[in-house]
């Protein structure tokens, strides 16, 4: 593939370079009160083309040269080699935009688009440039040169742009000589037109294309830093990469609950744990998502994610998020279903006490297929009850009610379970996990999220 | 006998034939030339310099610069002398080294019969005197709009006798003039702005005259049109007589100057648009509020930078419900014109609610921000086994979920609902101010929310990029009074976050409240670029200053900007013209 990349970049330099020696004006003699007549000396490039300069003369030798004015050519670019730094640095700089709106054309006070810039080291130039002054008379040329000669003390600064992110707009304008007339002297006037040369140099960067990154930042950073003897850790290859410590912004934790994601204070106790069936409710917080999306960018909805890591899982759980509408505190989570883990048993209808609840006993009557998992033991070898008949099940498990045997059985022996295994509550459709070495079921991805445990994609 | 000699003491029969031969020789194979004669200097005004004289009237011996012995503004007769001359054509080059200004081997050398110059010019041709060669006039210039064929003008810069004009008698017949092309200057100034249009031109501004309406004058190097009749002594520019004849001078049509000054200006146009103001521009970019040491004034925030959430403008603390009671209320936002009906309980109670739900098929549960149906049911009185109990009805409150709130308030691209919460509509009565979002897609509580503002530029800070606007764009000036955001005293009621200008110094200061004094956070420095009035640079304050000052020594105001040659210093006496 071809390469092409072009900026502008000592073209901008010289269209400022031509805007300080502009709208300067000499005067054009005196009207008959004394009062100076003036006029302004235009500046133009030098080395134009015989066809530019066919066209400005109208095609015609009757055309005639106006004076005073000035031309500004380039004499020189050359590698500075002073001014080298490292070639390989790579500056990054994140910067977030204010919203546009393009109905009214005019900046908003919310963010907008969040960007990283990669910008590679520049390469130093030095820019000589010279300028001509083309004058009639003497009165006229020190006009020029007694206003001039006081801005480049010992430089004027320069600027190609004002664009933030461009660090190598800036640069000075140093003067490198004066030829104050073209003339041999004396020998009067053999051209009408005496011509002032003046040099001037600019130390100018010359960069290659940036890179726009989309700001996905956020997330959770992993910092290396030594803890205890630096110099046993430094020999210590476990250690090489230091000690690594998860930090999430600010400390905020979330809380996962159906599809809802809470933020929470660093503070905030995890109660009920994860490893409770029941689900904790929502702390009453203060936390704002907006407040803490801001901080990284516009969240688009249905597109903005949350990665959420498991401890339970090898991989994340991906989900869009969507502000809600109804409180700041929330956002709308809607889990990517491959990301889950998926059921390994057929889900369950409810989640029950099989000890205070039965079958037409705060239970609808058994229907074939009906499962329930259990949290309490029921039954025993040699009794039966009156809503379970004779059914033994332990905690844990899961029944079932077998229409072709009338009678409900034990769909999941959780003593015997040797791999872990997923299920969802049809009630609430919340997915469980259990694994035999917990003894315990409990939420597979519902609940809290330490921070550190998630990550988010603007 | 005298010896035979062609060579005579006086000019004699001889030398008038030949003479007479030459200039009928130049009369039938020569060309016209128009002689644009110099006269002298143009009237500077008075003057204090001795090696600047002024003349009241021009004569060819004056020299206007007795230090670098130049003739700038020269005068020329207004009549042209025609005279005919000869010259060798040659083939001419542009001239491109010296970037195309030049037709640098554009000089010819005229030779024209001495005697005949003598009687039409009056004097021999000179250095400065203008020539029009009218055979050489282009009717065909590039641009075709030209009103007028361009003329082909040269200026002597040599003249002499010419070594083929002198004949047998040893006497010259012949004037040879070096002539190079004239250049749009200051010394032909005289020439070349006289207007085209000679029909209704009136030579130079004469004070003694009177001006009938639509006549043209020359009055210090400019073209003027009398727009009305101007009785004597009403000089230029008065404009309410005068008004300047605008690009109908000879050196506008034959000059490059004006093509020149717009060359620059589009080169003065990209550099603006590239740099509109020194500096950096960081009013695009977003700086993320965070909390200071205060959320309000004297009361500390106790998240010292963590992100400071929107404000809620709406929260309703007044109406603190009972405790385990939901009660119903109006919620009254006196920002939004409609108030809202709903239970208010606390959290234990909807945990008790959602509890006892949790569990059923109930697809509207019960939950905080629903939207509610309320209404009030009869209970049949329940009687004892013993069948006693009440006669009347117990009354209860019936709530049925209808689900999440999605309407009236708001749908989900941001748009309003109805024209009643659009607060440019003209049923809205609101109040509204201009540091507030509006969220259609929100219930009440949340229509309005005032931003926090940020502490500081943040990031964006760095060398000249304080404009004097306050950060995110936000407005100067005080919740909600926004008209006070700029002066020269602090106001004295300012709430956190309030960003001011303080004008009275230079440069001016931002200043932020941050609930216990004023924070400086950036300084107005940039500014126009190019000396020019708007620069508000140390150097262009200096070169650029039209400040007047009164003295009242002299009872006066007098400029500010004075050279230093001459400051403070009584002013001599004009000296008188020569």
């Amino acid at each position: 593939m071809a390469q092409f990349f072009y900026d502008n970049q000592v073209r901008r330099f010289l269209i400022q370079f031509a805007k300080i020696f502009s709208n300067w004006e000499v005067t054009k003699g005196n009207d008959p009160n004394g009062n100076p007549i003036m006029m302004r000396v235009p500046i133009m490039y030098g080395d134009q083309s015989r066809q530019a300069s066919t066209i400005i003369a109208n095609n015609s030798a009757s055309n005639l040269p106006s004076a005073p004015m000035m031309t500004y050519y380039i004499t020189g670019i050359e590698y500075n080699q002073k001014w080298t730094t490292d070639p390989t640095f790579v500056d990054k700089l994140n910067v977030r935009q204010r919203a546009y709106d393009q109905e009214t054309q005019t900046y908003q006070t919310t963010q907008g688009q969040a960007f990283t810039i990669e910008r590679l080291m520049p390469v130093p130039y030095t820019l000589r440039v010279s300028v001509d002054f083309w004058t009639t008379n003497y009165q006229q040329k020190l006009e020029i040169f007694e206003q001039l000669a006081t801005l480049f003390n010992p430089a004027l600064e320069i600027q190609s742009t004002d664009n933030f992110v461009d660090w190598t707009s800036l640069s000075a304008v140093f003067q490198d000589g004066l030829t104050f007339s073209s003339r041999t002297i004396p020998v009067g006037t053999a051209n009408p037109i005496d011509v002032m040369t003046w040099k001037f140099y600019m130390p100018i960067w010359i960069s290659t294309s940036s890179k726009l990154k989309k700001m996905g930042v956020i997330e959770k950073i992993i910092a290396s830093i030594y803890q205890g003897n630096a110099l046993q850790d430094i020999q210590n290859e476990d250690l090489l990469l230091g000690t690594r410590q998860k930090i999430t912004p600010y400390g905020y934790k979330v809380l996962l609950l159906g599809n809802k994601l809470q933020l929470l204070p660093a503070n905030e106790p995890f109660f009920p744990g994860n490893n409770s069936l029941v689900l904790p409710d929502n702390p009453n917080t203060s936390l704002y998502w907006s407040s803490l999306l801001n901080v990284y960018g516009a969240v688009k909805p249905g597109i903005s994610q949350i990665w959420l890591q498991n401890p339970y899982m090898t991989t994340d759980i991906v989900g869009t998020i969507v502000p809600d509408p109804t409180d700041d505190r929330f956002l709308i989570y809607n889990i990517d279903p491959d990301t889950l883990p998926q059921n390994t048993l057929a889900p369950v209808n409810s989640i029950i006490n099989p000890q205070a609840t039965g079958p037409n006993a705060g239970l609808p009557g058994p229907m074939p297929g009906v499962r329930y998992l259990i949290v309490e033991s029921i039954g025993s070898e040699d009794a039966t009850t009156v809503a379970w008949g004779g059914l033994v099940a332990n905690a844990n498990d899961i029944i079932q009610y077998d229409a072709n045997q009338s009678k409900w059985v034990v769909a999941f022996d959780s003593q015997a379970s040797t791999t872990p295994e997923f299920v969802t509550n049809l009630t609430t459709n919340v997915q469980y996990r259990y694994v035999n070495t917990d003894g315990v079921w409990m939420k597979s991805y519902e609940g809290w999220y330490d921070q550190g445990d998630y990550s988010i994609v603007i | 006998m005298p010896r035979l000699s062609l060579y005579r003491p006086n000019k004699q029969f001889d030398y008038r034939f030949l003479d007479r031969t030459i200039s009928e020789q130049l009369t039938v194979g020569g060309t016209d030339l128009y002689i644009h004669k110099y006269a002298g200097v143009t009237n500077q005004g008075p003057s204090i310099d001795a090696t600047q004289p002024q003349y009241l009237e021009p004569n060819p011996t004056q020299i206007q610069d007795l230090l670098f012995l130049e003739n700038r503004d020269r005068k020329y007769e207004p009549n042209i002398y025609r005279l005919r001359g000869h010259y060798n054509v040659q083939n001419l080059d542009f001239d491109l080294s010296q970037f195309g200004l030049f037709l640098n081997n554009d000089i010819i050398f005229i030779t024209v019969h001495y005697n005949d110059m003598i009687d039409i010019v009056g004097r021999k041709l000179m250095v400065g005197d203008v020539l029009e060669l009218p055979h050489l006039l282009d009717y065909n210039p590039l641009n075709e709009q030209l009103p007028v064929a361009l003329k082909r003008f040269y200026q002597i810069t040599d003249s002499n006798y010419a070594s083929e004009g002198f004949s047998q008698t040893w006497y010259p017949h012949l004037w040879r003039i070096k002539c190079e092309p004239l250049v749009n200057s200051e010394e032909f100034a005289d020439i070349l702005n006289a207007p085209v249009q000679q029909d209704n031109y009136l030579g130079d501004f004469d004070p003694t005259k009177n001006y009938p309406p639509g006549y043209t004058v020359t009055y210090g190097g400019v073209v003027y049109q009398s727009t009305t009749s101007v009785p004597p002594g009403i000089t230029p520019p008065n404009t309410a007589y005068w008004q300047v004849v605008e690009n109908g001078s000879l050196a506008d049509i034959l000059s490059t100057y004006n093509k020149n000054i717009s060359i620059n200006d589009a080169a003065l146009r990209e550099a603006e648009r590239l740099v509109p103001l020194s500096g950096y521009d960081t009013s695009k970019l977003y700086i993320v509020p965070t909390y200071g040491d205060y959320a309000a004034n004297g009361v500390p925030s106790g998240k010292y930078n963590q992100p400071a959430p929107p404000i809620n403008v709406t929260t309703n603390n007044a109406n603190t419900p009972v405790p385990t009671v939901g009660t119903v209320m109006m919620i009254k936002n006196p920002r939004y014109r409609n108030t809202a009906a709903g239970i208010r309980i606390k959290k234990e109670v909807l945990k008790s609610i959602w509890d006892m739900t949790v569990d059923q098929d109930i697809s509207d549960k019960i939950d905080k921000f629903v939207q509610a149906q309320m209404s009030v049911l009869e209970q049949a009185p329940q009687k004892t086994a013993g069948g006693s109990g009440s006669v009347e009805t117990d009354k209860v409150l019936n709530v049925q979920s209808l689900g999440m709130v999605t309407g009236p308030y708001g749908t989900a691209d941001n748009t309003y609902a109805t024209a009643d919460q659009d607060p440019t509509a003209p049923g809205f009565t609101g109040d509204v101010s201009i540091n507030m979002d509006y969220r259609a897609d929100c219930i009440p509580g949340y229509q309005y929310i005032t931003r926090s503002s940020p502490r500081s530029f943040g990031y964006s800070a760095g060398y000249m990029t304080g404009d004097g606007s306050a950060p995110n764009g936000f407005p100067l000036g005080t919740t909600g009074l926004e008209t006070t955001g700029a002066g020269i005293s602090f106001p004295q009621n300012p709430q956190v976050g309030d960003y001011f200008l303080r004008i009275d110094y230079l440069p001016q200061l931002l200043y932020r409240w941050d609930g216990t004094m004023w924070i400086r956070i950036s300084e107005n420095v940039r500014t126009d670029t190019g000396f020019g009035a708007s620069d508000q640079s140390l150097i262009s304050s200096f070169i650029n200053d039209s400040n007047q000052i009164y003295v009242n020594s002299e009872g006066t105001s007098v400029p500010e900007a004075q050279p230093l040659s001459s400051i403070l210093q009584p002013k001599p006496d004009v000296l008188p013209p020569e």
